[in-house]
């Protein structure tokens, strides 16, 4: 109602208080930034500049000056400049805009540009761990971020309250990923070198008091004050009172549930619901039984545990963050898929017309129609026509479950069957594919919109 | 490395960082105080006493100002004088206070040693009691104990004599000494109560701001931010309202409400003796707290509720502590914020100052945001379900106008026709209802239309049903259908007998082994002796309903309109109704913003005349009325004319020829040349209007169009020439020319007009693939040869469910009639539109009697829930246009909010620019009032760009109203209050006895229009008096016949005249005088221009009995001449408009009335004025009258109509006016019948000279003396002979038995002109002048009572009696 009043528009991308807000972001992204100069001058590292600009050196720290500088003037615009929206062109364009949502609202897309980071993280792992790249990394996000402010829709699902905790996730997540990175590299390095690993040369006794309790009371001072000050700054974001007729579009889980809650677009409700959050916890486990490899134990490492660390962290990155943030932030009424610049519109439609196997086996690949069984037959007969109806699926899954584990052992697997023994071997290729199956459900939902390969709904059962 | 016992960290570091950390957390938990107590209500709190104390202030600088003063002095001087006298007698004065300090001191120390001695008689009591009785002394030691009580006793009343001395001594000398100081002590208690209100005051003052410095700075610590917190009068626990018996639903859960808006409001409810608001609201534009208090205004949220008759006090229907806030509100009463409250902004600009202010923004999450003051009324129909009392009520006068006005406009419309508002869930009242009656009578008619009727030779059918009951029963529904509960019983078992019988007899024909063609020839052969399979399905609609629907179909009956009018006019009309009355209330269905193109186009001729064909072709026949010969001439026409205007028409209907006609209830009938079918043999003339006019319900059983009684007649011979017929006139008038159109009329009859038969098959193909694709497997395959031939592909005529029954061939195998086939197309297309565009919600159309409403239903729709809205482009449509004009809704918006508030020429325009801006902004948020108000702007715009993609028949058909911008408020007011969430029963406004029936005859004047002809409520004129000149100069002395004073006092009590406004004005000879405002009730007796003598003056007579400066005013004796300089306003009363456009009409055209002197011939002659009429008539006979309105006036040119009224409405009609008047209804007493009081006058009264004679056969000779009441009425079978014209003829006395009230009767006769000042009727009984007639002594009193027990006794006169001449007494004579 106010935004008719100020100007007829209900979703402004500026307003005046935006562009304050903004003003006071890049301030404070200058002060980091002068922090790192002040480090960076203090290495005293110097660079070369191109031979155009004269081919002198210069130190490393008078470009991180100058960035600074730029950025305490921007600031100092956003602060005291004119405070009109219209007047205002340090928006993010709209080109940049369409190209972003084309990419994030494709589910296909999203997917594979989260596995592509993925693996590129993982091969680019040496030259990303370097303190200056990430800080460049770290710098791009937080402008891409600043700019990314002045879109309104961005904003309504960035900024609401519920969503804030996931916004600071993404970069404390990406921390912890490049430490690991880090020690592992590093530790990969003296390893390679016969050096000491990092851990054995860090191997110094400390005391409980003072240095242990002191340190957990003076945090836990801090993480009260933190805590205390957001509660007064981000007021707790009541919505309308729970009722059973009338939910919430788009009703969401729990931001650490949202990962499980994409995964029932995929599967039926017992299996998205039950057996995969039970497998996954039996499966993390079984990690210690499964895990033959004794190297790493204690110590940061990529190289000596390869498979397990991948494994683990396509199970965690693309396929549980990515999925967090693609619930938080994609995932729109109707659970429709929606840019982040893109206005969250009921009406909004998507084709959704899915196949199961059984129809294509039957409608398409033999054009005979799905078997029914005559009106008026009995319970037995009935029960075999639908098995009937389904027995392509089942092939499928029992040639998944049962065959594939062999043909693994036989191939690609061959050293961790030997090294395994069967059981072993068993549970861990089972626990191995059924992680697999949800990406490869996923693409075959989004390729061909296979539904369910088997489809037994008399039963309720889907798979 | 090996472990050491340094510390691992700099520990002095660690202490910084420790010590920083602290401090950090000691500051975010201040901060989180500071935070939890900087809410806004601790502000309002400080403020609120800021403005109290100021206004104490004030107070007492008024208190003390001026008349203070003086008497304060007075009474000081009073003291110092008596302190002087005292000083002078000093020592007199210090021995009477010596004594008395003497005699007190005795009394005190005589009170000691009674003490001393009562304490040693209880011990020496308490010892006999334990020692003597409990331990069983013996009797020697009891004896002693008992002894020494005894003594102990004796000293003790001793001692208590010398006290009471003592005492009578003090109180003497006490005596003395007051009396010596009586004169000082007077005048200071004096001085006390002068100061009363001061100290009071002064005591509150000192609670808020405290003289004393400790207390003062006490005071001050305690509002400190946090340590407040603790202080008493910054809690909410006295500011909340909790009302458990009212609770809210919030999601699953249902709980009681927590207001806590008098945190804020701390004015709210704060009232002074007699409910007068101690802080008036007041829109006070300064924040200056000083000016507030000056002007006595303050604004929100310190201001007190308006209306505290109404709401709040305790006295008023809405006490505070029972309601609380948010029950009427809305809002989030738990809410201490503003935002978090849930106001609600009136209009974008009040939203951007709130923005700016309190940081106000929509919240989405509440589900009960607080209404906008422009639907502050939709609250009332939470618990208001009748809504009438809300815009007619004696006591509070229109309490939610806004509200009542959409109310009426729903009604007036027809909305329910298509929304249902459904006002009951089981047997629970959840708000208004208002839905259509059941459809029985209109079913009962089409019954009678089954095919088996028409077989001349038939009396049963196949199964033994008497048909002829049937019938019988059938039209009983017809006349009577709300109470045909019966009839319809029977008539559904007769149905369901028949239809049972007829599958008996189907299954005998499938035994035979019959070939196909034969059996189905043979199933044709049986259906027609049975009932048709049409008529077996109504059973389902004539079962009994809990709570049936009241309201009529809101249009004419289609019934029969193939007499009425022509397929031509039918069509033009359905186009676009406006053009052809501009006042229509009929609705427009095409040429909207969705139908501008090809398709559109090509498809509406289809519909057109797809729709009249239908309706003119399933028209059923009446019976007509015969005129005779009828010859049209020039004097018919002009005779017609004055019947139109005379004989009540005009009362509802508005006509080129009469201008000024009052009221727009019915249609406008300039124009009814063009419409109307005219004779074949006589094309000036319609049989069909003639019928209509002198019997509607011919026509239309459930019409509201009266019996207006148009024969003729001879009591209006004046006007009426004799031997003519009126109604033949009135049609010859109606269609001597189309009135509206002098340049020409729509063409009478086109029987070439044919329908493009591409265009048509096109639009049967499109409904029909969706029909017949189910039948015909293979999606509608034969669909060429169908068009080919004709045949319709589905031969089962039980399969057919809908429309398309109209197709239905059976199984002829011939090809059909190419004409005929075009016919049956077009009846198809022109039925399915009718059921589209759901045009039997209005009109009874023949086949649509089981049609369901097409609306969605409303009675929840105020808390529909947003996300069930579809706005679609509505935005895109606004912002390009939207306007009537084609402009852009967005500019005008535009426009407005970037207006300065203050820039708007006047307050109407402003309200409506500001209206459209909220409602725009509203409809951008996606919200309900904004949904609703471009749905009634503009219906069909939602289909803005959509109608691109979508099927012709999914198009919306929602159809527009002739409806402005304050109208569409008016509902929406009135559709948001629907929520359909009734608190519980105790607080559900039901109302009882009186109030009930004053609420449904409310609806029901509405309903009839009485208001119309009858004044119910009389004009209230302010004038400027000069109070020294007549009639106010000197007090009136009633003079004679107490007892009829003391009536009138009972009747019309005397109002004492508010006399606080005077000015100086010029009296008639322009002088200088000072006049007084003074208001009254009562009517115009004549304006300025009539009366040339009086040139500026108006002249009215005054209705009710007045009290100006000690002076009495009777009623009607008494006119008022006013020039129209001292005229302040005239507040019109209600009703009656009709009656005062006939009342001008009659003066200005009956030759001799236009002369003032007669003016009240001229009232006589219009409909009487029901003022008090609950007073007048006895409730029973009120009944019988309005079932079957006799004659009974002979002064006015037309007869009170008969309407088609139900019996519960008559009822409640006749209810209404006792209710209104709070007499006793439905029964009324009349003692004077009974044997004790005619006794009583018996023994009174002795008949002198007839032994036998009783009270009542004085009275009946006293009744029937020729000079009397037979000059001017008919009674006891005489007719009346008028002697003179100067008497006028009054009703036949015949009635008085049955329809008039004893008291009332008994004033009349008194004095006639009390009641009604214009009556032809003349005080007949006089104490004062000589006796002028023999009978009971010639006391008047004892003769009005008299005759007016005769007339009350009437029967048993008649029988005893017949009618008696007055016979002279042979000496003595009365002359008058």
């Amino acid at each position: 109602m106010i935004l008719a009043a100020l100007n007829l528009d209900p979703h402004p991308d500026l307003t005046s208080s935006v562009i304050v807000g903004l003003g006071w972001w890049y301030f404070i992204l200058f002060l980091m930034n002068l922090g790192w100069s002040c480090r960076s001058f203090k290495a005293g590292g110097m660079t070369r500049l191109p031979d155009i600009l004269g081919g002198m050196k210069v130190p490393t720290a008078a470009f991180w000056f100058g960035y600074s500088a730029l950025l305490l003037m921007v600031s100092g615009a956003h602060l005291t400049g004119s405070s009109n929206p219209d007047d205002f062109s340090m928006i993010l364009p709209q080109q940049i805009r369409t190209l972003i949502d084309a990419l994030l609202s494709n589910p296909t897309s999203y997917f594979m540009l989260a596995v592509a980071g993925f693996v590129a993280v993982i091969l680019l792992r040496k030259f990303l761990v370097k303190p200056t790249v990430a800080w460049i990394i770290l710098n791009f996000a937080l402008i891409f971020m600043a700019f990314s402010m002045t879109d309104y829709d961005f904003r309504q699902i960035v900024g609401k309250p519920d969503n804030v905790p996931i916004v600071s996730m993404l970069f404390i997540v990406g921390f912890f990923t490049w430490l690991y990175f880090k020690r592992a590299v590093d530790n990969d390095r003296r390893i390679e070198e016969g050096r000491e690993l990092f851990e054995k040369e860090d191997n110094e006794k400390i005391l409980v008091w003072p240095d242990l309790v002191y340190t957990e009371l003076i945090c836990m001072i801090l993480c009260t004050v933190i805590l205390v000050a957001w509660g007064l700054l981000l007021q707790a974001p009541l919505e309308e009172p729970s009722s059973s007729v009338k939910t919430p579009n788009p009703s969401k889980a729990p931001w650490y549930f949202l990962g499980l809650q994409e995964m029932l677009v995929y599967f039926d409700p017992w299996l998205a619901g039950v057996v995969f959050p039970s497998m996954i916890l039996v499966g993390l486990m079984a990690i210690p039984y499964i895990d033959f490899n004794k190297k790493g134990n204690g110590y940061y490492t990529f190289n000596e545990r390869k498979f397990a660390v991948i494994t683990f962290m396509f199970g965690f990155m693309p396929m549980w963050i990515a999925m967090i943030i693609l619930g938080t932030f994609l995932r729109g009424p109707n659970w429709n898929f929606f840019g982040i610049y893109e206005f969250w519109d009921v009406h909004k439609l998507e084709a959704l017309t899915n196949v199961n196997l059984s129809e294509f086996v039957w409608d398409q690949g033999f054009k005979t129609g799905l078997p029914k069984a005559p009106a008026g037959a009995g319970g037995l007969t009935n029960v075999l026509y639908i098995l009937y109806r389904e027995s392509a699926g089942f092939v499928v899954l029992l040639f998944y479950f049962g065959v594939m584990p062999f043909v693994l052992a036989a191939t690609i697997l061959k050293k961790f069957f030997y090294r395994m023994g069967f059981i072993r071997y068993m549970v861990f290729s089972n626990l191995l594919l059924l992680m697999a199956a949800l990406p490869i459900k996923m693409i075959l939902r989004w390729s061909i919109n296979l539904k369910y390969i088997v489809a037994i709904p008399e039963w309720f059962l889907n798979v | 490395m090996p472990a050491t016992d340094a510390y691992w960290r700099n520990l002095q570091k660690m202490h910084i960082v420790f010590a920083v950390s602290s401090v950090l957390l000691l500051g975010v938990t201040v901060w989180m105080m500071a935070a939890d107590h900087a809410e806004e209500w601790h502000d309002h709190i400080s403020k609120f006493e800021e403005i109290r104390l100021k206004k104490i202030a004030r107070k007492v600088n008024h208190l003390k100002g001026g008349e203070y003063n003086r008497k304060l002095e007075l009474l000081e001087d009073r003291i110092q004088a008596a302190n002087k006298i005292l000083s002078k007698n000093q020592a007199a004065w210090d021995e009477k206070k010596a004594i008395l300090k003497n005699s007190d001191f005795e009394l005190r120390q005589a009170q000691l040693t009674l003490k001393n001695q009562r304490a040693a008689r209880n011990v020496a009591r308490a010892k006999l009691g334990i020692i003597g009785i409990r331990d069983h002394a013996d009797e020697k030691t009891l004896n002693e104990l008992k002894a020494a009580f005894d003594k102990e006793q004796l000293k003790v009343d001793e001692q208590t004599r010398v006290v009471e001395e003592k005492e009578t001594i003090r109180n003497a000398a006490n005596d003395d000494l007051k009396e010596f100081t009586k004169i000082r002590d007077d005048v200071q208690a004096k001085l006390k109560k002068l100061n009363k209100t001061l100290s009071q005051l002064h005591t509150i003052k000192i609670k808020l701001k405290p003289d004393n410095i400790f207390a003062r700075w006490k005071r001050r610590i305690m509002e400190w931010d946090i340590i407040d917190g603790f202080n008493s009068h910054y809690t909410l626990k006295d500011k909340l309202d909790w009302t458990p018996d009212l609770p809210i639903q919030l999601g699953n859960a249902k709980r009681g409400r927590n207001d806590t808006c008098r945190a804020c409001h701390l004015g709210i409810a704060q009232l002074g003796a007699g409910n007068v608001p101690d802080y008036p609201l007041g829109h006070t534009t300064s924040d200056d707290v000083d000016s507030w208090v000056e002007k006595n205004r303050f604004p929100n949220p310190y201001a007190t509720h308006p209306k505290p008759d109404l709401y709040l006090s305790a006295s008023s229907p809405h006490p505070l502590p029972k309601f609380g806030c948010t029950i009427c509100h809305d809002g989030n009463g738990s809410g201490t914020k503003f935002q978090n409250a849930s106001h609600t902004p009136n209009n974008p600009h009040i939203a951007g100052d709130w923005h700016e202010q309190y940081g106000y923004a929509p919240n989405h999450f509440w589900e009960y945001p607080m209404l906008p003051k422009r639907f502050q009324e939709s609250g009332c129909v939470k618990c208001h379900h009748q809504i009438e009392e809300l815009g007619v009520n004696p006591k509070f006068g229109p309490t939610a106008p806004k509200l009542f006005e959409g109310y009426r406009l729903v009604q007036k419309y027809g909305c329910f026709g298509c929304h249902e508002i459904h006002g009951f869930e089981k047997n629970k009242s959840i708000g208004p209802d208002l839905r259509l009656e059941p459809s029985y009578a209109a079913t009962a008619q089409q019954l009678l239309q089954d095919r088996i009727f028409k077989q001349s030779d038939r009396r049963t059918t196949a199964s033994g049903i008497s048909l002829s009951e049937m019938k019988v029963l059938a039209e009983g529904m017809i006349d009577h259908p709300e109470n045909s509960s019966v009839e319809r019983k029977r008539l559904t078992a007769l149905i369901k007998t028949d239809v049972k019988e007829r599958k008996k007899a189907e299954l005998e024909l499938l035994k035979k082994n019959l070939s196909k063609s034969a059996l189905s020839q043979a199933k044709r052969d049986l259906a027609d002796n049975y009932l048709a399979h049409e008529t077996a399905r109504y059973p389902q609609i004539l079962k009994d309903s809990a709570h049936a629907g009241k309201y009529r179909k809101r249009g004419p009956s289609l019934r029969h309109v193939g007499s009425k009018t022509t397929q031509v006019w039918i069509r033009e009309w359905v186009n676009l109704p406006s053009k052809f009355r501009p006042a229509t209330r009929m609705p427009q269905f095409f040429n909207l913003s969705n139908q501008d193109d090809e398709t559109a186009k090509k498809f509406k001729e289809i519909e057109l005349a797809g729709i009249a064909q239908y309706l003119v072709e399933k028209s059923q026949p009446i019976v007509f009325d015969n005129p005779g010969q009828v010859k049209v001439d020039a004097a018919m026409v002009k005779r017609g004319k004055e019947q139109f205007v005379q004989r009540g028409c005009v009362a509802c209907h508005k006509h080129a020829e009469v201008p000024g006609a009052p009221s727009d209830f019915g249609p406008d009938l300039s124009r009814l040349k063009s419409k109307i079918k005219p004779d074949a043999k006589n094309p000036n003339f319609s049989t069909w209007l003639y019928t209509w006019i002198r019997d509607p319900h011919r026509h239309h059983k459930r019409t509201r169009m009266p019996n207006l009684y148009v024969f003729p007649q001879d009591y209006a011979e004046m006007i009426v020439g004799k031997g003519t017929d009126p109604a033949a006139d009135i049609t010859a008038f109606l269609l001597a020319k189309d009135y509206g159109n002098s340049n020409g009329q729509l063409p009478r009859d086109d029987r070439s007009f044919r329908p493009n038969g591409k265009h048509l098959d096109e639009l049967v193909d499109l409904y029909l693939t969706k029909i017949v694709k189910e039948e015909v497997r293979g999606d509608w395959r034969k669909k060429e040869k169908y068009y080919a031939d004709g045949l319709f592909p589905i031969k089962d005529k039980n399969r057919i469910k809908g429309d398309e029954i109209e197709l239905f061939t059976a199984d002829s195998k011939e090809p059909l009639d190419p004409d005929e086939f075009l016919h049956k197309k077009l009846n198809f297309i022109g039925r399915r539109t009718i059921s589209r565009y759901g045009c039997y919600a209005c009109h009874d159309i023949p086949g649509f009697e089981m049609a369901r409403p097409i609306g969605t239903t409303l009675q929840d729709w105020g808390r529909k829930d947003i996300t069930k809205l579809a706005p679609e482009h509505i935005r895109q449509y606004l912002r390009h246009h939207g306007e009537p004009d084609g402009s852009s809704t967005f500019d005008r918006v535009k426009r407005t909010v970037n207006r300065s508030i203050d820039s708007y020429e006047n307050e109407t325009v402003k309200d409506k620019e500001l209206s459209a801006a909220y409602f725009y902004d509203n409809l951008l948020h996606h919200d309900r009032a904004g949904f609703l108000w471009q749905k009634l702007r503009d219906p069909r715009s939602y289909d803005y760009k959509k109608i691109e993609t979508e099927g012709y028949d999914e198009r919306l058909k929602m159809h527009k109203f002739p409806l402005n911008e304050k109208e569409i408020e008016s509902i929406a007011t009135f559709i948001l209050g629907l929520v359909a969430e009734p608190p519980p029963a105790q607080y559900v406004y039901t109302p009882k006895g009186a109030d009930f029936a004053r609420v449904e005859g409310e609806r029901l004047l509405n309903k009839f229009n009485c208001t119309s002809c009858h004044l119910v409520e009389l004009p209230r004129i302010e004038i400027w008096a000069d109070l020294t000149k007549s009639p106010f100069k000197k007090p009136t002395k009633p003079q004679t016949l107490p007892m009829g004073y003391e009536l009138l006092n009972r009747f019309k009590p005397p109002r004492k005249v508010n006399l606080s406004r005077t000015r100086v004005g010029t009296d008639e000879d322009d002088e200088k005088v000072n006049q007084t405002l003074i208001d009254f009730r009562g009517l115009k007796v004549f304006d300025p221009d009539e009366d040339p003598a009086e040139e500026d003056n108006t002249t009215y007579s005054v209705w009710e009995q007045l009290e100006v400066n000690g002076t009495r005013l009777l009623p009607g004796t008494r006119t008022l001449r006013v020039n129209d300089l001292n005229r302040e306003s005239e507040h019109p009363g209600r009703g009656g408009e009709f009656a005062e456009f006939l009342f001008r009409y009659l003066k200005h055209t009956t030759p001799g009335l236009v002369d003032p002197a007669k003016s009240d011939l001229a009232r006589q002659g219009v409909p009487p004025n029901l003022h008090q009429e609950g007073l007048k008539v006895q409730t029973p006979w009120l009944y019988h009258f309005l079932k079957d309105p006799i004659q009974l006036r002979h002064t006015t040119v037309l007869r009170m109509p008969r309407f088609n009224m139900s019996d519960s409405e008559a009822r409640s009609l006749a209810n209404y006016f006792a209710a209104v008047d709070g007499v006793a209804f439905p029964y009324q007493e009349i003692p004077q019948r009974s044997q004790l009081y005619l006794n009583e006058k018996n023994s009174l009264f002795p008949d002198k000279g007839r032994p036998n004679g009783d009270y009542l056969s004085q009275s009946w000779r006293l009744l029937n003396n020729p000079k009397l009441c037979l000059n001017c009425h008919s009674v006891g079978g005489l007719e009346v002979k008028t002697a003179s014209k100067k008497d006028i003829r009054g009703p036949n006395l015949d009635y008085v038995v049955d329809r008039l009230r004893p008291d009332w009767v008994l004033l009349w006769l008194y004095q006639p002109k009390w009641i009604t000042p214009y009556t032809a009727m003349p005080k007949l009984f006089n104490e004062a002048l000589p006796a002028n007639l023999d009978s009971f002594d010639g006391k008047a009193q004892v003769q009005t009572k008299a005759v007016r027990d005769a007339l009350l006794n009437y029967h048993r006169l008649m029988e005893q009696h017949k009618n008696t001449r007055f016979s002279y007494p042979t000496t003595g004579t009365g002359s008058n």
